[in-house]
């Protein structure tokens, strides 16, 4: 097989994809021959190294995530077939790709509530906390200690806890925003994938992170391992 | 942990003790009554009790002013609907129905 | 699991000075049988996760493209690093449950 030959055939099995991707492949795979053949191989023998055309298609479209990979391999049987099941199917699919967008949505509508909640919480008890502290001022015009100590101490105790909740509040939200983002990925893992970035990617890196990996090896070395099976 | 974060934590924790603290003396001083702690402000007539004590003129009081300026409000006027009649059951002769007999 | 080790091999023939696709299949070892429908997903999918930048530039009359590591792939080199020991205990564990 002769390398635009090579690449002929490699085009149309992967027409399903869009042009550009198409051309960028062919580019790849036409370098890679190129490179062989400066390497001293035939021209023969530069395109039997690729292997088959329709292994390194399969290749490429393995790597899509599943809903654009079952559209794709459906599409190089058929553009017919492929419209076929989709107007036939729609009864079945369009219900479930709404309820799946559905719920979604509402699951990550509930995670951003839960860290509303204790913001809400927090700022309701540093409002008793000032509120308590006016009383005391009030203490103070009426001429009465005891309450105003009260109401003074009430009022620090109810900030100072406002402010702990406000630490607290914020490594919620912090936890919140890893595992919102973590559902996002997951919500749209069938339909777009970004499997390079694995599963802890996106995420800000723990300080001190080269001694970390000596200290806490149990934790890293366990992240690294479902990186490399993840990927598999 | 950071020196900001450090310090933050200090700040709160500092402000809790203290308030813990200047709450119990102030609760020992009223002579360990509970109502040192109470704040109420009766709005119908006009009463305001801080600590157990009454303040007949809450002019001049933070707050507390303002709130006995809003008065009562006035819920006299409004009455709750009046429950629909119910529909008359067509066929008023026989009644086999066994939870009406 | 292999991927994951093929992932850290062309991470690594291109840490040092960028490469292009055919020296990178000639460097990393043969065992992990690396060929050019393997490793073109692959990179792909390292420069999507911003591990490897992509450059094109002229060579004999022609345009080749030559891959660079980035500073998150090589924080990714680390990690397949980190996981050594792990490995190794799978390692051990196979082996003595054969003997």
């Amino acid at each position: 097989m002769t390398r635009d030959e090579f690449l002929d055939r490699l085009g149309k099995l992967l027409a399903c994809l869009p042009a550009d991707q198409v051309e960028e492949t062919r580019q790849f795979y036409a370098e890679a021959i190129a490179d062989r053949m400066e390497d001293g191989m035939t021209e023969e023998e530069a395109v039997a190294a690729m292997g088959a055309p329709g292994a390194v298609a399969e290749a490429i479209l393995d790597g899509l995530p599943a809903v654009p990979r079952a559209i794709a391999k459906t599409r190089r049987r058929s553009t017919a077939l492929l419209w076929v099941l989709a107007i036939a199917g729609s009864p079945v699919w369009l219900p479930l790709l709404l309820a799946f967008a559905a719920i979604a949505i509402t699951v990550y509508l509930c995670i951003w509530i839960l860290a509303l909640c204790v913001w809400i919480v927090t700022v309701a008890i540093g409002g008793v906390g000032v509120v308590e502290l006016v009383f005391a001022v009030s203490g103070i015009v009426i001429g009465h200690v005891p309450y105003v100590l009260a109401s003074a101490g009430v009022g620090l105790a109810f900030l100072g806890a406002a402010l702990l909740m406000g630490a607290g509040a914020w490594t919620v939200s912090k936890q919140i925003a890893r595992l919102s983002a973590r559902w996002a990925q997951k919500a749209v893992s069938p339909f777009w994938n970004d499997r390079g970035k694995g599963p802890d990617s996106g995420f800000p890196a723990a300080p001190g992170k080269d001694c970390g990996a000596r200290r806490s090896g149990g934790v890293r070395t366990a992240r690294g391992m479902r990186l490399a099976i993840s990927n598999e | 942990m950071t020196s900001i974060k450090k310090t933050y934590l200090a700040v709160a924790g500092g402000l809790v003790a203290a308030g813990i603290v200047l709450a119990g003396i102030g609760f020992i001083a009223s002579g360990c009554n509970l109502a040192v702690f109470g704040t109420q402000i009766d709005l119908r007539d006009d009463t305001v009790v801080l600590g157990g004590v009454t303040v007949d003129d809450p002019t001049g009081l933070p707050l507390i002013e303002q709130l006995a300026a809003v008065g009562e409000v006035d819920t006299a006027g409004i009455a709750a609907p009046a429950a629909p009649e119910a529909p008359s059951r067509p066929g008023s002769g026989g009644d086999n129905s066994p939870a009406r007999s | 699991m292999k991927r994951g080790f093929l992932e850290a091999c062309v991470l690594a023939a291109v840490c040092g000075e960028e490469s292009y696709g055919y020296r990178i299949v000639e460097d990393v070892p043969a065992s992990m049988g690396l060929t050019e429908s393997t490793l073109y997903p692959l990179l792909k999918r390292l420069e999507k996760a911003g591990c490897i930048t992509v450059r094109t530039a002229e060579h004999n009359g022609r345009l080749r493209k030559y891959y660079r590591i980035t500073e998150a792939g090589r924080e990714r080199i680390e990690e397949f690093l980190a996981a050594w020991p792990s490995v190794q205990e799978i390692y051990r564990y196979v082996e003595e449950a054969q003997s």
